[in-house]
């Protein structure tokens, strides 16, 4: 017999000697711990995309950002390749609408829930404007206002779409083309509208 | 008295054992577990990323149902990405030949027009961070980057001034290249796996200093 074969059978005595069931108990504990680290980790994270931008956004109002720069860039990642308008919106103490339009390519509405999911997303399209209306509702049973058919009223206007989520953010993205193109990038940031359904 | 000081000395090392044996067995669980959720998390597997060349994106980035690494990967990035029902998000931290991108270097990244309504090319610095420099560009866009009449854009990430579309990358030290690709189609007729079919830029070491 050989070296290496007295070394085998040396490694698989060894093996033997092994408690199984110690070894069950630490793959087990290991899973586990896994699992729980995993599902915790959103939850531990110190500062959110959330709670960065809380203090930077009043609550339930369309708010366009400065340009993005090293010294005024509020997210990691956030490119400035466009220009952003938020709005924090909370639709705890009654619907939230949402209104923007979304002129061309590149431009892009989308709803955030403080987890950072994204649940609602538009884009524009070159060959016309997107109109948008949302109603954001804390809960899907909750009363949000007759619609126009039941008001005696014909609805000309697009469909009103309504999302569930109490806490997030609206954000607006406006393709930055240059100089020559930010007035006309603003203006129609500034169309965006985010507020309280009563008002 | 010296039986006894020998026998508690005994007591001592079989203690000394017993808890060695435990520190080393919730070493072990405390390691595995809680290092393999880190490694999932940070660098993704087969199952939650899409690996294109240096490119990687997360096929579930910002969506509603996706699953637990996803989630905890951009929780803990504290980013706000669209979702890949319409667009995708790629990542690169290494060049075409998988060696770390660096500002030290310079690179040129080779691609064809892509085939989405809309997409951008930003450079950061290893933690996301946009990258002073004197002109205040950071990324190209299909807007506004110069295409040849094949339809074809070269992007250079250099230190010093460079012709064409340059991106500075002075002092950033290890650097993250993201490419957004924006379908502009109705969100819900969009395939994911048509995003694959996008041919992605190479990025190619030039030299480095």
């Amino acid at each position: 017999m050989n070296i290496y074969m007295r070394q085998v059978l040396a490694w698989i005595k060894s093996l033997a000697s092994i408690n199984l069931h110690v070894v069950a108990t630490a793959i087990v504990s290991i899973g586990i711990l896994h699992i729980c680290a995993t599902l915790a980790s959103p939850f531990l994270v110190e500062k959110s995309a959330y709670v960065r931008m809380k203090k930077q956004l009043p609550i339930n109002e369309m708010k366009i950002l400065p340009p993005v720069t090293p010294t005024s860039q509020p997210l990691p990642f956030l490119s400035a390749d466009v220009r952003y308008a938020m709005c924090r919106f909370s639709s705890t103490e009654g619907p939230i609408t949402i209104t923007a339009s979304l002129p061309d390519k590149g431009w892009t509405l989308s709803i955030h829930t403080p987890k950072g999911d994204n649940i609602y997303t538009a884009t524009g399209y070159s060959s016309h404007t997107t109109l948008i209306t949302l109603k954001i509702v804390a809960s899907s049973n909750s009363f949000s206002g007759l619609t126009p058919q039941s008001l005696g009223l014909s609805n000309k206007e697009d469909p009103i779409q309504i999302l569930e989520a109490k806490k997030g953010f609206a954000v607006l993205r406006a393709p930055d083309r240059g100089e020559a193109y930010i007035r006309e990038t603003i203006l129609a940031m500034r169309r965006a509208k985010c507020f309280h359904a009563k008002q | 008295m010296r039986f006894a000081i020998h026998k508690l000395k005994k007591r001592a090392i079989n203690l000394v054992s017993a808890m060695s044996d435990w520190a080393a067995f919730i070493g072990i669980i405390l390691i595995g577990g809680i290092g393999s959720s880190w490694y999932f998390v940070s660098a993704g597997t087969a199952l939650t990323t899409q690996v294109t060349g240096p490119w990687v994106m997360w096929t579930n980035e910002a969506r509603s149902d996706a699953d637990p690494y996803t989630r905890a990967h951009f929780a803990r990035q504290a980013t706000l990405n669209l979702s890949t029902k319409v667009a995708s998000t790629f990542i690169a931290r290494t060049d075409s030949d998988g060696v770390r991108l660096h500002s030290s270097c310079e690179y040129k990244i080779n691609g064809k027009d892509l085939n989405a309504s809309w997409w951008s090319l930003s450079v950061f610095d290893a933690s996301g961070h946009l990258i002073r420099n004197p002109i205040d560009r950071y990324a190209f866009t299909s807007d506004t980057v110069a295409i040849s009449p094949n339809n074809e854009f070269v992007i250079t990430l250099a230190r010093s001034v460079q012709p064409g579309n340059w991106l500075p990358t002075t002092g950033a030290g290890r650097l993250t290249a993201v490419l957004l690709v924006l379908d502009g189609r109705n969100s819900s007729t969009i395939n994911p796996d048509e995003f694959q079919e996008i041919s992605l830029p190479e990025i190619n070491k030039v030299h480095c200093r």
